[in-house]
């Protein structure tokens, strides 16, 4: 069921549950966040791509460039980086935004109980960068080779301030924007 | 590890396939002008790849626009023999 949602992201966890179409609308609210001012994006799914953000960007600035050079990104290609890479951000003014955030801990070769563990000490590191700036986080369920590893995402729910689930919308050619700091938007999101 | 980013390759398609509605919308000769002009611009993918623009559409275009003033360079110079030869004959 589509909601409008009125939400003003500030100083708080939000996570938003969807799948691999939800990281378009990520994008765009990465660019959006860019136009503003500096922003930390932590990737987890190797799913940041550069060019959708700068077409954004360009349809609304012509200092692309600039702006994008606010973005500073950083991957983790094992739920370990994950863990450092959350531990090594500074609580700042800039928004942190945490795209699929558990990829990485969906992986078999890491035991449940460790990938868990790893999670924990995420989630401490997103509510302490939370109290300073706006932290935004999406996460896609687990695939069906992985299912064993549900528990996770519910972790992540539970730890949430504010939780949606992106509801996909077949007749929308273009993805409907993201919510953003201080914007009250219409969302193809459910409020969990 | 993989891609962090897609190839030149990847991002021409992606685009050319952006502009599938439009070309859809062309009547028949002004589809094939279009692909014409993909066409050209695939030639240049190798120096769209090391030009790494963050918007690649912009170097695309570019190089449509590249191999049409090659066309008109060599339409002038055949204009220019041709009259050239109509002044000596």
């Amino acid at each position: 069921m589509n909601t409008s949602l009125s939400f003003p992201l500030s100083s708080r966890l939000a996570v938003i549950i969807g799948d691999r179409a939800t990281i378009p609308r990520m994008l765009e609210a990465a660019a959006e966040l860019a136009l503003a001012g500096p922003l930390q994006v932590v990737d987890g799914g190797n799913c940041f791509n550069a060019y959708p953000v700068a077409r954004h960007l360009r349809r609304r600035t012509a200092a692309v460039h600039a702006a994008l050079g606010r973005i500073r990104l950083a991957r983790a290609f094992t739920c370990y980086q994950m863990v450092t890479l959350l531990q090594n951000l500074q609580p700042g003014d800039q928004p942190v935004m945490a795209l699929d955030l558990l990829q990485t801990f969906y992986d078999e070769n890491v035991r449940m109980a460790e990938s868990r563990r790893l999670l924990e000490r995420c989630i401490v590191q997103l509510t302490r960068l939370s109290r300073a700036a706006p932290v935004l986080v999406s996460a896609r369920p687990p695939a069906e080779v992985c299912a064993t590893r549900l528990p996770l995402l519910h972790i992540l729910q539970e730890a949430a301030e504010a939780l949606y689930f992106a509801v996909e919308s077949s007749s929308a050619a273009q993805p409907a924007p993201l919510p953003l700091p201080g914007m009250e938007t219409s969302l193809g999101l459910t409020e969990g | 590890m993989g891609r962090t980013l897609p190839s030149i390759t990847q991002m021409f398609m992606e685009e050319e396939q952006s502009f599938a509605r439009f070309r859809r919308a062309l009547r028949r000769s002004d589809q094939l002008a279009l692909d014409d002009l993909f066409s050209a611009a695939r030639k240049h993918l190798a120096a769209a790849a090391y030009a790494s623009n963050a918007l690649p559409m912009e170097t695309f275009l570019l190089a449509m626009l590249l191999e049409e003033h090659k066309e008109v360079l060599r339409l002038r110079a055949l204009v220019e023999r041709l009259a050239q030869s109509g002044t000596d004959g």
